[in-house]
């Protein structure tokens, strides 16, 4: 996107560090894709350049992504049958075509795609790619030739590597470089020196690297290292560009390697361009349609003369952003940069042990497949747990687009399973389930029905992306029986962008659905009758309870059953109270508020309902009557036929208020004059007296906690008038 | 009214004969049986249970194919409304197979009323919804739903509008076609909202709080999810243009959503039905 230049020294600062990682990150990239250096570097600066004019993310950095080194070498080894530059030259006839592919899905709006896929799926695809890169780049590190392909046999070949160095057939040198060059990028960034945190770790290992190939020649006791162990770089730049081939194009693997890279660049440019905008300080929506389209233009042209993929991605980006970048011209700045070093310092440039950029490969390769990765699914719950680990070994023993569908199957499969009823919500899958409404002005209701997982959250997307995020939302859930995390881990996106904008988004009747384990955006799903045990507080509990103790208010969130309180209120006529929970409580219980379950009849008992109300007890007996504005007043068949109670000394009061009842003696005077003037001062509620209390509520559903705060404050100060 | 023997039966009766008592003045009850099995004497028997009803009735037992049989004698009574039960949801062989009450709403030449939770005791309808989509029969549903507000005594009519998004109205990737999209939302909001008032100018409206909804959604599910959602007792939609057949349910649509799952009482009102209901 080409703004009008601003910042461009942070920018340019920022662009510079982020170079910095991207050298040495390119070259093991395209190194470990079984292609040339120069193919990293050029599918960087196509990259940077037509990301910055065609893109719409602003702090989005665009070069060779991780995802796409384990098809690419697959590409090399299928296509070229051995001959690895026919290969190399025919990959680049499939990266052009996938970058077409790229293009028509930016085209044809397929930017929501990454919304498509559980969470658990492809965070497990993405920790096997990890591990697929890892296992081969260790031998390399080692100074070594792997020999096995697939990531568990080369797992297991690494006793046999360790052996050949043990006899001496490796160079000391390079495994030397390569593990000390390991140790210090785990090292290094945890160092509290100024110099460490400035310039990435990376280039700090590059450049020990080229340091000592400088020196060792010089120092004859040094391990020496032989020129095949350093990466090699055309001489001219001219030598630098290939051409694509597209003889393969009758071959079924050409179609199946472009459509795959497609689809997996697709996917890793989103989650990486999603969790960037996450991070965005400025919290701008991106159009992800638009960067689709760049991205693929800017593949396109990288293949063309010789380049990888151009994928956005998520470890460069946030670099970027952590130095200061504030606009695309960082990116810009970064490719640029890159094209410098290139230029000034290739004779520099061609001393990289391959050792030392195995090691920054293995690096990146632990980081996707850490165990922590494993430890922060596992906070989501068992079952998530289980999905991400099914979709990991799938990945590894087949392949990431088998590993991903078969994790999307599973997911599914196991969503259905634990809610039993598998036909109803298979067939609600596929049908509209949601609905916006304008409840009052920038106040939008969004309520969801049934079920909401991965597979239709694109429906609710939709609506949600059309909502202004300046307005107020509440996201209703009360109709919902299972809400999944990946819905959950998106919503948790928009409330950042809701709050950021000065808006808010609130969720209301997840209270209900239980997460299955204590991270709050875990799966939600109704108890079963083995859990009975007290569930997990929801976000709007939490909320209620700080409200409540900053008040100095009791809260009990647990399930009670109504000790007639509410039993005799004429709302309550015609219908069955099961439980009231979330009671906020004044310590000399003069009034209760909570939240009411309650059936509109008895006989199907489908139509539970929700709401929140408040009780106050009244000390002295005094007649019934309902007061409301005109909207709910006739609810109640026996007061239909009574004229409305019309206060002479409060015209106001008369005409805003609707007032009922059988006995209007007692009711006059039961409205002083200082509650006629509270009442008047205040929100309208619906208020119920049944003789020997009131009931008070707004509108017939749970309350939003900014709702609540405001609720329980009229019902403090109305005790406080009462009791005067 | 359709009645057979069903744990409803007593409820739906005396649901019925209190519709009667508010909105017409004589009810038939119809019972058709497929000739094999005799259930007449204890729905006879449940029914002498409730004790005599309020309104003139009379019950005519039949034998033949149900729908069929309640549709002819509707025609031959020339009914004004069809009342008939009806289960909330539908299981997936009910819903391609068609149940009664399916079968009735696609046949129907009079208004149709299906009950889904009917109540010993009487039941207020304080809230109904009406759809108040551009068309033309929609005039003539609003002014009959005003009639019969106005004899049940509601409080609350909601008029929703479903809009089907279009490209203008859903597209909302970034922020600028965000914006766009809510120009475009807000704009025909205003000129639906306009119309609507239009329309009911000449209404005479008492005691009745009247509040417009447009919502932008599927058309035809939209309208029963808030129904739904805002704990309306009562829906009433347009007669369908076509007749439904088999192929609507296999690519569900408008109605069909509905009646797969009804949200609540509904009431689907005969457009050239002669004027009904009080």
């Amino acid at each position: 996107m080409i703004t009008k230049p601003k910042n461009i020294p942070q920018n340019l600062q920022s662009g510079l560090v982020v170079s910095l990682v991207a050298l040495p990150l390119s070259f093991g990239l395209a190194l470990a894709s079984g292609v040339p250096p120069m193919a990293g570097i050029i599918a960087t600066v196509a990259g940077a350049i037509f990301f910055f004019i065609l893109g719409s993310s602003r702090l989005i950095i665009a070069g060779p992504g991780n995802g796409l080194v384990v098809l690419s070498l697959y590409g090399v080894g299928v296509l070229g049958n051995g001959d690895s530059f026919l290969g190399y030259q025919l990959l680049l006839g499939a990266i052009f075509t996938s970058g077409l592919f790229i293009l028509l899905m930016g085209i044809f709006r397929f930017g929501v795609l990454s919304e498509l896929f559980p969470a658990a799926a492809i965070r497990g695809m993405l920790a096997a790619i990890g591990l697929i890169i890892l296992s081969r780049q260790i031998h390399i590190l080692l100074g070594l030739e792997p020999l096995a392909s697939g990531a568990f046999q080369l797992l297991a070949e690494l006793p046999h590597s360790l052996n050949l160095i043990w006899e001496g057939q490796s160079e000391a040198a390079a495994y030397g470089l390569g593990i000390t060059s390991l140790i210090l990028l785990f090292v290094l960034p945890k160092v509290n020196f100024w110099a460490f945190q400035k310039i990435p770790a990376p280039m700090w290992v590059l450049a020990i690297g080229i340091a000592y190939t400088y020196l060792a020649p010089s120092f004859p006791l040094w391990p020496q290292l032989s020129a095949d162990k350093l990466i090699s770089l055309p001489s001219e730049i001219k030598e630098a560009f290939v051409f694509p081939s597209f003889d393969a194009w009758t071959n079924g693997s050409f179609w199946s390697i472009s459509l795959s890279l497609a689809f997996i660049a697709a996917v890793e440019s989103l989650l990486s361009i999603k969790a960037i905008t996450k991070l965005d300080p400025e919290q701008k929506r991106s159009n992800s349609n638009k960067d689709l389209r760049a991205l693929g233009l800017a593949t396109m042209a990288s293949s063309i003369i010789g380049g990888l993929n151009v994928v956005a991605v998520i470890a460069r980006s946030s670099v970027n952003l952590n130095n200061g970048a504030s606009n695309a011209y960082s990116n810009l700045f970064h490719g640029l940069f890159l094209a410098l070093f290139l230029a000034l310092f290739s004779t520099q440039l061609e001393h990289i042990p391959l050792a030392v950029l195995a090691a920054i490969l293995v690096h990146t390769g632990y980081k996707l497949t850490a165990p922590s990765q494993f430890r922060a699914m596992a906070e989501f719950g068992r079952d998530e747990l289980i999905l991400f680990v099914f979709t990991y070994l799938i990945t590894l023993s087949s392949n990431l687009i088998i590993g991903i569908l078969s994790g999307m199957l599973l997911t599914l499969v196991y969503q259905l399973l634990s809610l039993g009823k598998g036909t109803y919500f298979i067939r609600s899958i596929f049908r509209p389930n949601v609905l916006l409404f304008e409840e009052q002005n920038h106040k939008f209701h969004l309520s969801v029905k049934t079920m909401s997982n991965f597979l239709n959250f694109l429906r609710l997307k939709k609506q949600l992306d059309t909502i202004d995020p300046h307005s107020e939302l509440i996201l209703d859930f009360s109709l919902a029986h299972y809400v999944d995390h990946s819905v959950l881990e998106h919503i948790q996106q928009y409330r950042i962008r809701f709050e950021a904008a000065g808006g808010s988004l609130e969720l209301i009747g997840l209270d209900d659905l239980y997460p299955s384990s204590s991270h709050p955006l875990s799966n939600r799903k109704p108890r079963g009758k083995k859990g009975q045990a007290k569930g997990k507080l929801s976000r709007r509990q939490k909320f209620l309870r700080l409200f409540a103790a900053e008040h100095n208010y009791h809260f009990a969130p647990h399930e009670v059953e109504d000790h007639g309180r509410f039993k005799d209120f004429d709302y309550f006529n015609t219908k069955f109270i099961h439980l009231l929970r979330n009671r906020i409580q004044c310590r000399d219980q003069s009034w209760l508020w909570c939240d009411i379950h309650f059936e509109d009849n008895d006989f199907y008992g489908n139509a539970l309902r929700h709401a929140s109300m408040a009780y106050i007890p009244l000390k002295n007996k005094t007649a019934a009557f309902v007061l409301d504005k005109e909207r709910l007043l006739d609810r109640v068949s026996h007061l239909a036929g009574f004229r409305d109670i019309d206060f002479d000394l409060h015209p106001d009061f008369s005409q805003r208020f609707k007032l009922k009842g059988d006995k209007e003696k007692a009711i006059r005077g039961f409205f002083s004059n200082a509650l006629i003037s509270f009442l008047e001062s205040h929100k309208q509620y619906h208020i119920e007296c049944n003789g020997r209390g009131l009931l008070i509520f707004d509108k017939e559903r749970v309350a939003t906690v900014s709702e609540t705060k405001q609720m329980v404050n009229f019902v403090e100060q109305l005790t406080e008038v009462l009791n005067k | 009214m359709g009645i057979g023997l069903s744990p409803s039966l007593i409820a739906n009766v005396k649901e019925a004969a209190r519709l009667c008592e508010l909105l017409g003045e004589e009810i038939s009850f119809v019972h058709v049986s497929d000739g094999k099995s005799d259930l007449r004497k204890a729905i006879e028997k449940q029914v002498a249970e409730i004790g005599p009803l309020s309104v003139p009735h009379q019950f005519l037992w039949k034998e033949g194919d149900v729908a069929t049989v309640i549709l002819e004698v509707c025609k031959e009574q020339n009914a004004d409304l069809l009342l008939a039960g009806a289960l909330p949801r539908e299981g997936l062989l009910r819903y391609y197979m068609g149940s009664i009450a399916r079968q009735l709403v696609r046949k129907s030449n009079c208004s149709i009323l299906l009950l889904t939770q009917p109540l010993r005791f009487p039941k207020s309808y304080r809230h109904i919804v009406v759809n108040g989509a551009d068309h033309p029969k929609t005039e003539s549903t609003i002014t009959k739903t005003l009639a019969v507000s106005e004899a049940l005594n509601t409080n609350i009519l909601n008029i929703v509008e479903e809009i089907a998004p279009n490209k203008n109205t859903s597209r909302a990737a970034d922020d600028e076609e965000a914006a766009r999209c809510n120009r475009w939302r807000h704009i025909i909001e205003e000129r639906e909202q306009h119309r609507i008032k239009l329309s009911l100018k000449n209404k005479k409206v008492s005691n009745l709080s009247i509040e417009t909804k447009i919502i932008f959604g599927k058309p035809g599910y939209s309208i029963g999810h808030y129904t739904q959602s805002s704990g309306a007792e009562l829906l009433v939609l347009n007669s369908p243009d076509t007749k439904l057949g088999f192929m609507d349910r296999v690519f569900t649509h408008d109605l069909e959503y509905i009646l797969s799952e009804l949200p609540s009482d509904l009431l689907i009102v005969h457009s050239s039905a002669t004027s009904s209901n009080s």
